[in-house]
């Protein structure tokens, strides 16, 4: 039986211990994943020219690093991805809220667009990317245009649902306090869709990537899309997860980005509380 | 101090659709007229239509038949001239308890609020919580804010919807005793919709008792109670158990029809 409160010292001391031991275990995981397949490729249970190995990779970073690769500097088509897959995803999102938030608030209009929305919604939206290619050509136009249209569509739901699920209660409160049409829409409606919108922007970013990476296998001069489509052409194994390795760093940078977004936005809603004192 | 309005319903009947496409009469040939700056409660058992009653007067919906008039005009829209305190929390959660108390202000483009804002937080009692979100408040000082924030745009008309029905006993009593003393200095025409006999006689000065649903006017008290009251104390005294006791014989028939019929249709009401 404890006599005392624990101080906050001993709080402290304890919540980095576990924190600690989290991230030694962490750690331990991913060498045995990455030493294992090391280790297999090494002795030919893997074979690397399929598969490839982890130094393979390093090397390979290494070398696009120091030389470039042979579509121009890896700076540059990392850039090229990122800003198709940014420009895209801010271009879903901000229409993707705005429509989204009008057609809950016009009925009338939701019911003449819902087929619409409903048969464009069912094209599957990579197939796409070809016809952008055709329209736009091969240069990054097609590649935000086939992002924007990923992003565009969940944005656009949880941003409907989101304004149709907001409470009638406070829409009436704020009528009866004098609020006009445009001030309910700003005040009242886009602050409680948007715990909805931004958990579709968590997704999105992913899909914005899967545009413009996708947008680039299917014809394009720069871009990470491209790089591992020319190391696949190159049986380069290597190649190919060094740029996913870029990829993912991308994805995990916005993910992060977004999280303090959101919590920026969202700072009125009540923590959760752990159960436990640490 | 601001003129209340007059108010009144002349042969009110409201219907709503059923989930399974039938209608549902929550009112039928409703009247009752009230005085400007009265403060009237309205009782009724559950599901008589007390609170369908309330959305009509603030014009959050239209009657099915029927006038209602504010201040000789028909209703037709949301009056904004109404202030309405909600049964359940309808402040903004994404506003502190300052923008929550400003909103009304703010939404009709008023300038040089801030004062006014200052004011109506000292008066309910919610100074040093200006920054709160009301998620980080107790349900009474949830119902604080909701109050002023009615209130600070000077309603001619106050509708209150069982404002203190969520509370615990003892939060709702101190509520009972300042929303009186604040009503006292505003003047307005209030309407209180009720289930708590004892919260209705406290405050109003007179009591509506309804009948049990599809609701009529089954009685009307004038509660002569003086002036300024105290709410708290005022339920132990002589005269008001006698109005208790004489409104309480005519309601507890209603209570019991409506109870009785809930047990034959459960669910039936909402």
């Amino acid at each position: 039986m404890a006599e005392k409160f624990l101080t906050d010292s001993e709080i402290k001391r304890a919540r980095t211990m576990h924190k600690t031991k989290v991230h030694a275990l962490q750690l331990a995981v991913a060498i045995a994943l990455l030493g294992s397949w090391q280790l297999l490729a090494d002795h030919n249970i893997l074979d690397p020219f399929f598969y490839g190995r982890p130094s393979g990779v390093m090397h390979q970073l290494g070398v696009w690093i120091q030389h470039g690769t042979s579509i121009g500097s890896i700076w540059l088509n990392a850039w090229v991805t990122f800003y198709e897959a940014t420009y895209g995803f801010f271009a879903g999102v901000i229409l993707g809220i705005i429509f989204g938030i009008f057609l809950a608030r016009n009925p009338t209009a939701a019911e003449i667009f819902a087929p619409y929305i409903k048969v464009s919604n069912s094209i599957p939206r990579v197939v796409l990317g070809s016809i952008f290619v055709l329209w736009l050509g091969l240069g990054s136009v097609s590649k935000v245009a086939l992002a924007f249209v990923l992003v565009f569509f969940p944005v656009f739901f949880n941003a409907f649902q989101g304004t149709r699920e907001a409470d009638h209660k406070l829409i009436a409160n704020a009528r009866l306090l004098g609020a006009s049409k445009r001030q309910i829409t700003m005040k009242i409606i886009f602050p409680s869709a948007l715990s909805w919108i931004t958990a579709s922007m968590h997704v999105s970013f992913g899909f914005a990537l899967i545009g413009a990476i996708v947008g680039e296998f299917l014809g394009a001069q720069h871009g990470l899309g491209l790089l591992i489509a020319t190391a696949q052409g190159n049986f380069n194994p290597n190649g190919v997860y060094a740029a996913m390795l870029l990829i993912a760093v991308m994805a995990l940078t916005a993910e992060w980005l977004i999280t303090k977004l959101e919590n920026r936005l969202l700072n009125w809603r009540p923590t959760q509380v752990s159960g436990s004192e640490l | 101090m601001n003129r209340g309005t007059p108010v009144k319903l002349e042969n009110v009947s409201k219907r709503f659709r059923t989930p399974k496409k039938g209608w549902y009469e929550a009112l039928s040939g409703l009247s009752f007229e009230i005085e400007a700056g009265q403060f009237v409660a309205l009782v009724g058992p559950t599901g008589c239509g007390k609170s369908t009653a309330l959305t009509l007067l603030a014009g959050l919906e239209q009657p099915s038949i029927g006038l209602v008039t504010v201040d000789g005009e028909e209703v037709s829209d949301i009056e904004t001239s109404t202030g309405f305190v909600f049964q359940h929390d309808a402040t903004f959660p994404w506003m502190n308890v300052y923008d929550n108390i400003a909103a009304g202000p703010k939404f009709r483009g008023a300038k040089d609020y801030e004062n006014s804002v200052s004011t109506w937080i000292s008066k309910v009692g919610l100074t040093g919580f200006e920054g709160n979100y009301p998620h980080q408040l107790s349900g009474g000082m949830k119902k604080r804010v909701a109050l002023a924030q009615a209130l600070i745009n000077e309603p001619s008309l106050l509708l209150m919807d069982e404002p203190f029905s969520a509370l615990d006993v003892q939060t709702r009593a101190i509520m009972t005793d300042e929303l009186v003393s604040i009503w006292e200095t505003t003047g307005s025409t209030v309407v209180f919709v009720t289930h708590d006999l004892e919260e209705a006689i406290a405050l109003a000065d007179r009591v509506i008792v309804l009948t049990a649903g599809p609701a009529q006017v089954k009685a009307d008290f004038k509660i002569n109670l003086p002036r300024p009251r105290k709410a708290r104390d005022i339920r132990f005294t002589k005269e008001f158990l006698e109005i208790y006791q004489e409104v309480w014989s005519v309601l507890r028939d209603e209570v019991d029809i409506a109870y009785q019929r809930q047990l034959i249709a459960p669910g039936k009401e909402k």
